[in-house]
């Protein structure tokens, strides 16, 4: 009975182990001088999946509400209400895709007078996905009229990377990038009841990437 | 995700192949375009755009059938646009009962296709949705003076969505870029379409 318990608290430690075992990876890239002030606004906007971009809507949400929490110096217009009100021109199929595409756009004066009315001054340019690169193991469940169980073990792991490249919309050029990449490894264990210890990398990486926008713009 | 996947296919797998019916409501927020206060526009809308209900075909055994019933919505998201390019812009039961002289420019809307994918079909996590409208622009002797073929796509994750809502939200996006289209191309053909009608 001890070699058994012992044999299940090591498992145990192991698997706890095993899935904290995940690693941050944090860049920044500076490409020009930049400040922003009180009263200013930024918002976020995820590439578009015409390009093939794959940015999850939840870890767009997760963006605006962190950086939202992170700072008060500036205002962050949410990515949905700044769609609407510059409908059609931001769309994933109408967005501008590179710096260069910007200048093209923002001769149109109707647009550039409402940027200033907003008082818009960034538009941070969202690339990235949570992937999963492997997995393996097994679980199965069954069920019976005396109960059910799961038996097994799976794991997997993910994943996720994101880039923030961020634009000056009066100056017209690219001012910087950061990015994060969190990779770490989820594991299910089931004996009777499957317990699964998850590796959070797109919430870790969605704090990751709006505490680096946020510390850019403190600078 | 992996949890979702897992039990997204233990749910496909139970339910086997079932008939889902939608209803589609969705709209677009006013164009940022300049409005022309010059012109008197007609619009008309065939059937297929008034009330078109789409359903598709089983080619999977796992798949489902789809009913979608957009009611007017198609309607409503042209005339949003049309209203933000032109303050005159006025709606017609169909072409024949706009007599001449009536407007300036006459537009009409028409659904060519309508292609859905679904992650069974296409064997992958999202919603696929491709939209095409041909575009039919009349001066006022009610001659064709332009031919526009429309497009929108929209695609969405089933990942994060409860129900239907991934493939609402495919919809709702392919309309949308359909309207974004068609402003976009509105707006950089608008100086052609005046000297035509001029």
């Amino acid at each position: 009975m001890i070699v058994v318990n012992k044999i299940l608290t090591t498992g145990f430690i192991s698997l706890i182990i095993i899935s904290g075992c995940s690693t941050t990876r944090i860049d920044e890239e500076v490409s020009a001088a930049y400040s922003i002030k009180e009263g200013e606004s930024i918002v976020l906007l995820s590439d578009s999946y015409h390009t093939g971009n794959k940015t999850e809507n939840d870890f767009m949400d997760c963006l605006n509400k962190s950086l939202l929490r992170k700072q008060n110096t500036f205002n962050i217009i949410s990515t949905n209400d700044f769609q609407n009100m510059f409908y059609p021109w931001f769309e994933p199929s109408t967005a501008p895709q590179k710096i260069d595409d910007l200048p093209k756009l923002l001769n149109k004066e109707i647009i550039k007078n409402k940027l200033d009315q907003l008082q818009i001054k960034y538009l941070i340019k969202i690339t990235g996905e949570t992937k999963t690169n492997a997995s393996s193991g097994a679980l199965s469940c069954a069920a019976g009229p005396g109960g059910g169980g799961c038996f097994g073990f799976a794991w997997w792991d993910d994943t996720s990377s994101y880039e923030a490249s961020i634009w000056d919309l009066s100056q017209e050029v690219s001012v910087g990038n950061v990015s994060a990449s969190v990779s770490g490894t989820s594991v299910i264990p089931a004996i009777i009841i499957p317990i699964p210890i998850l590796a959070r990398t797109q919430s870790n990486a969605c704090v990751g990437l709006s505490e680096q926008i946020a510390g850019f713009f403190s600078k | 995700m992996k949890i979702k996947l897992i039990f997204l296919n233990l749910i496909i797998f139970v339910s086997g192949c079932t008939s889902q019916s939608i209803t589609i409501s969705t709209s677009i927020p006013p164009p940022l375009v300049i409005s022309n206060s010059d012109l008197r526009v007609v619009s008309f809308f065939n059937n297929n755009v008034n009330n078109y209900q789409f359903k598709s075909e089983v080619l999977e055994k796992t798949d489902n059938s789809w009913e979608i019933n957009f009611q007017d919505t198609q309607k409503n998201i042209f005339t949003i646009i049309l209203n933000s390019f032109f303050d005159n812009n006025n709606i017609s039961d169909n072409f024949d009962n706009i007599s001449d002289t009536s407007a300036d420019l006459i537009i009409g809307f028409n659904l060519e296709s309508f292609e859905l994918l679904t992650p069974q079909i296409a064997s992958n996590d999202k919603y696929s949705i491709w939209i095409k409208y041909k575009i039919n622009i009349y001066d006022q002797k009610k001659d064709l003076i332009q031919n526009w073929s429309i497009t929108g796509y929209g695609e969405q994750l089933t990942g994060a969505f409860k129900g239907n809502d991934a493939i609402l939200n495919a919809i709702s996006l392919a309309l949308r870029d359909v309207g974004a289209n068609l402003t976009i191309k509105l707006e950089s053909d608008m100086q052609e379409l005046l000297n035509l009608v001029q």
